[in-house]
């Protein structure tokens, strides 16, 4: 099946200038995204995921930042969205790309009525009466499942509990029919109950209005159901990606192997520890030299701490970045998952 | 809404007693004799006349209960013991509006110059304007308003002769009053709505405006202005209560007749029934501009609800 490209992005980096120096954030991701389909961004707290997200809807702050270089490109339409104006961004925002993001609780305005800052979206982007505004914002109201739509649009957010408010913040993204819709750590702050409501319908409207959609997320359970593909992100790079069922049952990447490991899961003997995954990400205002998990990886050699490591493909977009898939490499103690060659056996 | 004046106006009197009670006793109790101070030397007869004239031969709790009587069943403070034949009412309506006048004039300015200064300052933050409102509101609240007053006199009234030097009357004699009681206000305005903005800009919500496409002009318009409004409101309660006890410096530099004047001489001279009536005076002020302020709340922020009574 033909797919169609709706955003590519190659080479982004992302620098923060702080006292302490500056902080590479983002160190040259490339990656893809298709109408209609679910991408995973995971990782641990700090390796950029949530930056990447930002730097794509230009949304970062915009004084003591440093986006991409002569060579990085994020294209969508046919634009680089790294060369456009805030203005032009603007016009962008909240009609082709949205995004929702971690804590519903402070995200919307608490001085102003649900119901209008979901019309101000449409209002912004095209030109209609109030009267119209307000009709299509209780539609997305319907849409997100509020009840008592006509009622709800008049109530303030204090009104609404968290999982109400992210089916609002939902709402506005996708009040003007966006073509990708970014979700940064949506079901984070919510309870595990919510948190499922609302994946489920994230999924459903993705499908219902063929929205592509780049999910910013930690946790592996709630991706697992969701996406179609997965960029598994460390110290501000990419250290592997492939479709989910590669990363879930075939991965390739000891760190990608070290966060599936520490996911509870009801079958397993309950006598046993968790595993957790010693130390913390690297300071990324003087980056590693070499692969940045090394000093955190079980299977580390010499080579790893002194060059990045190549890309190795396995399968159809199943890559990963990691010197044990050299020929040369001691692969002594190493799971034999990750050393296998060839297609996914999980499908 | 009604049940909520109607509880806090309960309160209300409540404190009022209490402030009335505790006043009256402090009052009795402090060193210090009204007469004495009117006449430095008078016969034992003559006093104990105006003494008897004014009740004070009368232990301590027997004048309070006659004060009181006489407060809640005519409203009457009394009357003055230095002014003598002026009640403490007519003082009151003289005066009290004098002192309005300057103090509601100079509020409006404090107010609207403070807020549009400190919003300003707080987009442009590290920017030249920044720099240049913080340096001014720094030195504005730093700098008696005495030294502002005597500058402006200097130039504008004397120097230049664009305004009366001081004086009551005209148009004109409102200008230096006003400004100089309206400099330190606007400066704690702005220093206070730039911190507020500032923090407001870094709040979830405004990225959630940018991130649907709102222009800067419209994520301040819409999502930043009224936010940040909110701990200004709190400012204000104090302040209009404020207006009508004038400001006893401004009103001494520019010899206005206002209230403050003859609160602070009503203290030094002892003046029992001036210091009640008017500490009275400017507690229902109080009282009141502090549930004018919590329905202020509910017009500004949503969230505090009073039609509830809560």
């Amino acid at each position: 099946m033909a797919k169609e490209r709706i955003l590519e992005v190659e080479n982004l980096t992302v620098a923060f200038k702080t006292y302490g120096g500056s902080v590479q954030a983002v160190r040259g991701t490339d990656f893809y995204l298709d109408k209609g389909e679910t991408l995973a961004i995971v990782g641990e707290s700090g390796c950029g995921k949530t930056v990447t997200a930002k730097a794509i809807m230009g949304l970062l702050p915009i004084d003591n930042t440093t986006i991409g270089n002569e060579n990085s490109k994020i294209m969508f339409n046919g634009r680089n969205l790294i060369k456009l104006t805030e203005g032009e961004l603007a016009d962008l925002r909240g009609k082709e790309i949205s995004m929702i993001f971690q804590d519903p609780m402070t995200s919307l305005n608490p001085t102003m009525r649900i119901g209008e800052q979901i019309a101000e979206s449409v209002l912004i982007h095209n030109q209609i009466s109030k009267e119209k505004a307000k009709e299509i914002a209780i539609k997305m109201l319907k849409l997100v499942q509020i009840p008592n739509p006509e009622e709800r649009y008049k109530q303030y957010p204090f009104e609404f509990s968290g999982g109400m408010r992210q089916r609002v913040m939902i709402a506005i993204a996708l009040a003007c029919d966006p073509k990708i819709l970014i979700a940064d750590e949506p079901t984070t702050a919510l309870d595990v109950t919510i948190q499922a409501q609302i994946m489920k319908l994230i999924n459903e409207l993705k499908k219902d209005l063929d929205t592509g959609v780049i999910l910013v997320t930690h946790d592996l359970g709630v991706v697992a159901g969701a996406a179609d593909r997965i960029i598994v992100m460390y110290a501000g790079k990419i250290v592997e990606s492939g479709r989910t069922e590669d990363i879930f049952y075939n991965l390739k990447h000891p760190y990608t192997y070290a966060l599936l490991q520490s996911v509870p899961k009801l079958t397993k003997d309950t006598s046993k520890k968790l595993y957790s995954l010693q130390g913390t990400p690297p300071d990324l205002i003087d980056p590693p030299k070499g692969c940045g998990f090394a000093p955190r990886c079980d299977f580390a050699m010499k080579i790893c701490s002194i060059k990045t490591p190549e890309k190795t493909t396995f399968a159809e977009g199943h890559e990963a970045y990691c010197w044990l898939h050299h020929e040369k490499a001691n692969t002594q103690g190493v799971p034999e998952l990750i050393l296998t060659r060839g297609e996914s056996s999980g499908k | 809404m009604g049940r909520f004046i109607l509880k806090r106006t309960a309160y209300g009197l409540i404190t009022l007693f209490l402030i009335i009670t505790a006043t009256f006793f402090l009052i009795s109790a402090a060193p210090g004799d009204p007469i004495a101070a009117k006449v430095e030397v008078m016969p034992e007869r003559a006093q104990e006349v105006i003494r008897a004239k004014y009740g004070l031969d009368q232990p301590t709790y027997q004048r309070y209960f006659i004060y009181m009587k006489n407060l809640i069943t005519t409203g009457d403070f009394g009357e003055s013991v230095i002014y003598t034949g002026r009640s403490v009412n007519d003082i009151i309506r003289d005066n009290a509006p004098i002192s309005a006048k300057i103090g509601i004039i100079a509020l409006f300015f404090q107010i609207t110059l403070g807020v549009l200064l400190g919003m300003i300052a707080a987009l442009n933050r590290d920017k030249f304007s920044d720099h240049f409102i913080r340096v001014s509101v720094v030195l504005a609240i730093c700098v008696p308003s005495f030294v502002f007053a005597a500058l402006l006199q200097y130039f504008i009234g004397f120097k230049w002769g664009i305004t009366p030097i001081f004086g009551w009357g005209s148009f004109k004699h409102y200008i230096l009053p006003v400004a100089v009681y309206a400099i330190g206000g606007i400066a704690s305005y702005a220093k206070f709505m730039r911190n507020s903005t500032l923090s407001v800009m870094n709040e979830d919500y405004v990225l959630t405006a940018r991130a649907k496409g709102c222009r800067r002009a419209r994520t301040v318009r819409k999502h930043i202005f009224r936010n940040s409004l909110i701990p200004i409101v709190t400012m204000t309660g104090p302040a209009i209560a404020g207006i009508f006890a004038g400001s006893f410096i401004i009103e001494r530099l520019f010899s206005i007749p206002g209230l403050g004047q003859y609160y602070v001489k009503a203290v030094s001279d002892t003046d029992y029934t001036m210091v009640l009536g008017l500490t009275i005076f400017f507690a229902i002020l109080y009282v009141i501009a502090l549930i004018l302020v919590d329905i202020l709340y509910g017009v500004v922020d949503p969230r505090i609800k009073i039609a509830k009574g809560e």
